[in-house]
C-alpha cells in the first residue's frame, strides 16, 4: 500500500541518522570535565548574582498572538484569490472577500485604539483601578 | 576526559587521526578578547590589520569564554583580577590554551619585587602554555607566541596515550 | 603669568586664617606649610578668592615621614595662570603602628576633586579624612588589610587564596599535560644564559648522544 513511499523513509531514517551520529560521537570523544567552578553561570567572572531565569514580557506574547491572527487572515484569502477569476458569480466573490478583510481590519483598529500595538504603553491606555 | 582520549597506542591510523584534530584545533584557535593592562593594546595590534592574526584562523575573537579556546592573559594580574582570570580559566571548555604575554604575567615584571598586591606570573594561578616576554612584546613577539603554540597543539596527543614527558623535552631543545 | 608662589603666601597670612605656616624652599619647590586645622578654611580661601581663583584641585598625596606623615595639596588655576603647593603634617607619636590613622580636616567640601584623592590616601597610607563623605578603599580590594605605601608595611604572602610572592607555589593541581617544565629548577653555574635550566649541557642526555652545542651565541 505504501510502496510509493519507501523513498521517504530511506530519506527519513538517513535524516535522523545524520543528526544523532555526530552528536553520540561528539559526546563519545569530547573532553568532559565539569566542576563546580566549571559551570556556575557566566557573569564576566563576577559571583553571579540574581536569578538565572527572567520573567518574561507578556508584550511578545501579545504580539505574537495578533501576528497569528492575521497571518490566517492572509492564509485564508490565498484560496479566496487564487479562484477568484473562476467564480460564478464575481461580485459576490468580491464582496464576500472584503467583507471578510473588513472584519478582521476592524480588530486591527481595535487593537491600534486600545493601544496593545504599542511597544510603550503610556499612561493614557492604562486601565486605571480606581479613578 | 571523553571516552578514547588518551587509550590507544600510537600506530599508522592514530598517528593520522591524531594529526587530523590537532590540525583542526589549531586552525581554529578562537581567542577571548580579554585585555588586562598595556600588554593588550598590542595584542589589540596583533587582531588589526596589519599584524593581522585572521589569517591563522584565530581572528574570531570571543568575548565568552565559553566558546573560544584560548586565553591570552595581556597585562598585570593584581589579587582582585586574579580571582576573575581564575574564574574565567575554569569557565573555558576543554580543549583550552593559556598564552602569558608580557612581563608582569611571565613573573611579575616590573612589580616582581615591590608589588604588594601582583601576582607574580599568572602560572601561579591557571596553568600556561606559552610564555611571551617582553615590555610590551612586540605584535610580531604575540604571533611568534601563537605560532609555537600551533606547534604544541600539533604535537598534542587526543587519541593516542601520552608520551613521556622528559623525552619531550629532550627532543625540544637538543638539535 | 599669574602671582608668584611668595606673592600667594603674602596674601595668605595677610587673610588672618589661623594656622597658616612659612613658605617652605622658595627657590627650589614652594610649599606653604599649614596646619591641619587652617586646612578647610585656606582651601576656601583659595578657591574663592578673586585674585587666587584656583578652581583645581588636582591632586592630594600623603607622604610617611620618620617622624610625621605630610599630607600635600596641589591647586592651581587656569583663569589666573598660577599653581600653589600646600602641606599640612600629622606628628607620629612613638608608638605609632598599623593602627595609628593620622587625622587630617577632609577639603571635598570645598573640592569635588578631593574626594577620590582622600579616598587613595585613606586606601594606601591610612590617613584618616574627618568630614569626608564616603571614606572607604578605592584601588586595593576592600577586604584588604592594612596600608601598603607605610614604611612599616609588612607584604602579605596571599590574599583570598591569590600567591602574591615571588617564588609562591601555583594553586591549581597539575594535569597530566606537562608541556611546560616544572616550577623553578635551578640553574646550575656554567650554563650558558640562552639556553633553559633543562637544557643537555645542565644534565645528562637521556639518548646517550653527545648533545650539540651552540656555541658562540647569545
Amino acid at each position: 500500500m505504501f510502496h510509493d513511499y519507501h523513498a521517504v523513509l530511506v530519506f527519513l531514517i538517513a535524516g535522523c541518522v545524520m543528526v544523532c551520529a555526530p552528536l553520540l560521537l561528539g559526546a563519545l570523544f569530547r573532553p568532559r570535565n565539569p566542576y563546580p567552578d566549571k559551570t556556575i553561570a557566566y557573569e564576566c567572572a563576577e559571583d553571579p548574582v540574581g536569578e538565572a531565569q527572567v520573567r518574561f514580557d507578556m508584550r511578545f506574547y501579545t504580539i505574537a498572538l495578533i501576528f497569528i491572527i492575521f497571518e490566517v487572515e492572509i492564509a485564508l484569502m490565498f484560496p479566496w484569490a487564487r479562484i477568484f477569476r473562476h467564480a460564478a458569480d464575481v461580485p459576490l466573490a468580491l464582496w464576500a472577500g472584503l467583507f471578510f478583510a473588513f472584519i478582521v481590519f476592524l480588530g486591527l483598529v481595535v487593537d491600534w485604539v486600545k493601544g496593545d500595538l504599542d511597544w510603550i504603553k503610556t499612561f493614557r491606555n492604562k486601565r486605571r483601578v480606581q479613578e | 576526559m571523553g571516552l578514547l582520549n588518551n587509550t590507544m597506542p600510537a600506530n599508522a591510523v592514530t598517528n593520522a587521526v591524531d594529526g587530523a584534530v590537532n590540525w583542526g584545533r589549531k586552525s581554529s584557535l578562537w581567542p577571548m578578547t580579554f585585555g588586562i593592562a598595556c600588554c593588550a593594546i598590542e595584542m589589540m595590534a596583533v587582531f588589526a590589520a596589519t599584524y593581522d592574526l585572521d589569517r591563522f584562523g584565530a581572528g574570531v575573537p570571543r568575548a565568552t569564554p565559553r566558546q573560544s579556546d584560548l586565553i591570552i592573559v595581556p597585562g598585570t594580574v593584581n589579587a582582585k583580577m586574579a580571582v576573575r582570570v581564575k574564574r574565567l580559566y575554569d569557565q573555558m571548555a576543554e580543549p583550552r590554551y593559556v598564552i602569558a604575554m608580557g612581563a608582569c604575567v611571565c613573573g611579575g615584571g616590573p612589580y616582581a619585587k615591590w608589588g604588594y598586591n601582583t601576582v607574580k606570573g599568572v602560572h601561579k594561578i591557571i596553568p600556561v602554555d606559552i610564555f611571551i616576554p617582553g615590555c610590551p612584546p612586540r605584535p610580531e613577539a604575540l604571533l611568534d607566541g601563537i605560532l609555537k603554540l600551533r606547534e604544541n597543539i600539533s604535537r598534542d596527543d587526543v587519541f593516542r596515550r601520552r608520551r613521556d614527558t622528559a623525552q619531550t623535552l629532550d627532543s625540544a631543545y637538543s638539535t | 603669568m599669574g602671582m608668584n608662589e611668595r606673592e600667594i603666601h603674602a596674601l595668605l597670612t595677610a587673610s588672618g586664617i589661623d594656622g597658616v605656616g612659612g613658605l617652605e624652599q622658595p627657590d627650589l619647590d614652594p610649599t606653604v606649610v599649614l596646619q591641619p586645622s587652617a586646612l578647610v578654611e585656606v582651601m576656601t580661601l583659595l578657591r574663592d578668592d578673586e585674585r587666587l581663583a584656583m578652581e583645581m584641585l588636582h591632586c592630594v598625596t600623603a607622604v610617611d615621614r620618620e617622624d610625621r606623615v605630610d599630607v600635600v595639596y596641589h591647586v592651581c588655576s587656569f583663569a589666573r595662570h598660577h599653581a600653589l603647593t600646600l602641606r599640612t603634617s600629622v606628628a607620629k607619636p612613638d608608638d605609632a603602628d598599623e593602627s595609628w590613622h593620622p587625622e587630617v580636616p577632609s577639603v571635598a567640601s570645598v573640592y569635588a576633586a578631593a574626594d577620590w584623592h582622600e579616598r587613595e590616601q585613606w586606601d594606601l597610607l591610612g590617613v584618616h579624612f574627618t568630614g569626608h563623605p564616603d571614606l572607604r578603599r578605592l584601588l586595593l580590594p576592600p577586604e584588604w588589610i592594612g596600608h601598603p605605601l607605610r614604611k612599616d608595611y609588612v607584604y602579605p604572602s596571599e590574599h583570598g587564596g591569590i600567591p602574591l610572592e615571588l617564588d609562591a607555589v601555583p594553586i591549581y593541581e597539575r594535569d597530566e599535560r606537562e608541556d611546560t617544565p616544572p616550577v623553578a629548577e635551578p640553574r646550575p653555574a656554567g650554563t650558558p644564559l640562552n639556553q633553559p635550566p633543562s637544557a643537555p649541557s645542565a644534565r645528562p642526555h637521556a639518548g646517550g648522544k653527545a648533545p650539540a652545542k651552540k656555541e658562540g651565541e647569545g
